[in-house]
């Protein structure tokens, strides 16, 4: 077998775990979908920037999605490790590395599952244009999933338990939803917390993302300010060039910390 | 197979050592097993077995020593080697949402030559609890799961980590019928057991731990030579231990209000007993006379370093 077939198995295994169990179906897939209907439907008839404010919204959440399987592949990470799921996937001909591709490919993929909702909802229903750069888009939806799948992975290791994993998960969930300007502007922040949310790991991707979709220069915008630069292809790659590497760097760290904290089996007691 | 590998052994372990940080779980043991063997290693708990076996299927490298799977490094080799084993953990866990048939439907996506799932679960007698919830099984139940997977690609190599446990008599036997199975179709066993009597049944050599170390080793007759038969009796009325005689030169001693001898050879030893009583005109009533048992190996064992020190089982 090839390593692809193994990956594939641990695949098919995670994606029927994923949606047969009701806590990770709610945290993981319908949390920011429900979040859309609530928070950005009513804005459809608001303008931010020169874009559409649902629209806006709309793409936020879709960086939120990330955070929200971020949550759930902590608490699956914890859980497959204390139930000693892990030690017996482990003990199989299944590669180490093919175990965790498969449950973070499922996670990826219903992922993409949001951002066709979201993204459809956006379009179809509160009037946002089709994403400006699509390859922009996903490559920014990639690495920001990546990152948010290898931290859970790091995370993990130091969660002590299944019951604490909520109490780790949480205050990433919580200053991510309401720093990294998924709702609402970062520049509507007060002074001193500009900075500190700039750098969160959740800001460059929401940041990307919209100016992915909606091809105009992000980061200043304010709900009283006028509409943002368009940008073209080439400049929309440039702009979001400070979002890619800041990505890139909480991604290297995310890695390094995830090769240190990994563990396989509970603390022996 | 290419014929080089058969010519190692299926596992050949030298002066193996594992500690975990101060501790020393496994100190310094050697042995090796042949292809087609079922090799049982008992012990106490904390003596060492677990860690032993984990080193073994690849999950920890030795401190020091070495450990050869086939000729092949479990830990360094390990996608490779365990193509060829089975593992049954002493505990594994498994993903509670599905159900049984779902469990090893998934497990096979991932297993080369994967048996047909229909056949594994009779295999194990789990055709029947096949649409049921794996959260939703007995103790025994799971366990019997935990064997389908384990023989899922039909290991040359099978680890069981005291399989049998919380298992009831009949899933039990069904379980020592499967392994006698297997080990007909050739597959090399190694097994760890709390039950004695499974060692003494299934096992065609047997190592018994005790603290880190292998105490003995050998065939279960070579273990229990030298051992002798023990013959046990109420105390007759009226007498103390003191007052009964020695047979065969050993003195009795006392265990649970019973006269004890381990004697060399039975016969001799009732004709002189029974001699003894006529001439006192006494009856023996509960007399036993049963040939040494591995049970007895182990509580020697046991009683050398009582009181009797709680560890985990590892």
């Amino acid at each position: 077998m090839s390593w692809f077939t193994y990956a594939k198995g641990q695949f098919a295994l995670s994606w029927k775990v994923f949606w047969r169990n009701r806590r990770s179906t709610f945290i993981g897939f319908l949390l920011p979908v429900l979040l859309n209907l609530v928070i950005a439907a009513p804005l459809r008839d608001k303008e931010i920037g020169g874009v559409n404010a649902a629209g806006y919204v709309a793409v936020g959440l879709l960086g939120l999605a990330l955070v929200t399987s971020f949550v759930n592949l902590l608490g699956g990470v914890v859980a497959r490790r204390e139930e000693l799921v892990l030690k017996r996937l482990r003990g199989t001909e299944c590669p180490p590395s093919a175990v965790f591709a498969g449950q973070l490919g499922a996670g990826g993929v219903v992922v993409l599952i949001q951002a066709l909702v979201l993204g459809g909802v956006a379009v179809v229903w509160f009037g946002a244009p089709l994403p400006a750069d699509p390859a922009l888009l996903l490559l920014v939806l990639l690495g920001g999933y990546l990152l948010f799948s290898v931290l859970a992975v790091a995370l993990s290791g130091v969660t002590p338990s299944t019951e604490s994993a909520p109490l780790v998960a949480t205050p990433v969930l919580v200053l991510c939803m309401f720093g990294a300007g998924v709702f609402t502007p970062v520049a509507g922040l007060p002074d001193w917390l500009r900075g500190p949310s700039g750098a969160l790991p959740l800001s460059p991707v929401v940041r990307g993302l919209r100016t992915a979709w909606f091809g105009r220069e992000f980061g200043a915008e304010t709900w009283a300010g006028g509409p943002l630069r368009e940008l073209d292809l080439l400049h929309g790659w440039t702009s979001a060039g400070p979002s890619l590497l800041l990505l890139a760097v909480w991604l290297a760290a995310a890695a390094a910390l995830s090769r240190r904290l990994l563990r396989w089996e509970p603390r022996r007691g | 197979m290419t014929p080089l590998s058969e010519k190692f052994p299926a596992v050949e372990v030298v002066d193996l050592r594992r500690s975990y940080g101060d501790y020393e779980a496994v100190r310094g043991i050697s042995f090796s097993i042949a292809r087609g063997e079922l090799f049982a290693l008992l012990g106490t708990n904390g003596a060492g077995k677990t860690t032993t076996l984990e080193v073994l299927e690849g999950y920890h490298p030795p401190t020091s020593g070495r450990v050869r799977i086939f000729g092949l490094d479990p830990f360094t080799a390990g996608s490779k080697v365990r193509r060829r084993t089975g593992v049954m953990l002493q505990e594994g866990g498994f993903f509670k949402e599905l159900t049984v048939k779902e469990t090893v439907d998934c497990w096979r996506a991932f297993t080369s030559r994967a048996r047909p799932t229909a056949e594994v679960l009779a295999k194990v007698a789990l055709e029947a609890r096949a649409g049921t919830r794996v959260g939703q099984l007995s103790g025994g139940e799971r366990r019997r799961l935990d064997l389908a997977l384990a023989v899922l690609n039909e290991p040359e190599l099978l680890f069981l980590d005291e399989p049998t446990t919380g298992m009831d008599p009949e899933a039990r036997r069904a379980t020592w019928r499967l392994v006698e199975e297997l080990r007909a179709d050739g597959t090399t066993v190694v097994l760890t057991t709390h039950y004695l009597e499974e060692a003494q049944q299934l096992a065609d050599r047997v190592a018994i731990m005790d603290r880190g170390v292998i105490a003995a080793a050998g065939t279960v007759a070579e273990v229990l030579s030298g051992r002798g038969d023990l013959i046990s009796l109420p105390l007759p009325p009226g007498h103390e231990l003191a007052a009964l005689p020695e047979l065969l030169g050993a003195a009795p001693s006392l265990a649970d209000g019973r006269a004890v001898y381990r004697v060399p050879r039975s016969a001799p030893a009732l004709a002189a007993l029974h001699a003894w009583a006529a001439s006192r005109h006494l009856e023996l009533d509960g007399l036993e006379v049963r040939s040494g048992s591995l049970e007895d190996v182990f509580l020697d064992l046991a009683d050398r370093h009582s009181p009797t020190p709680t560890g985990a089982s590892r």
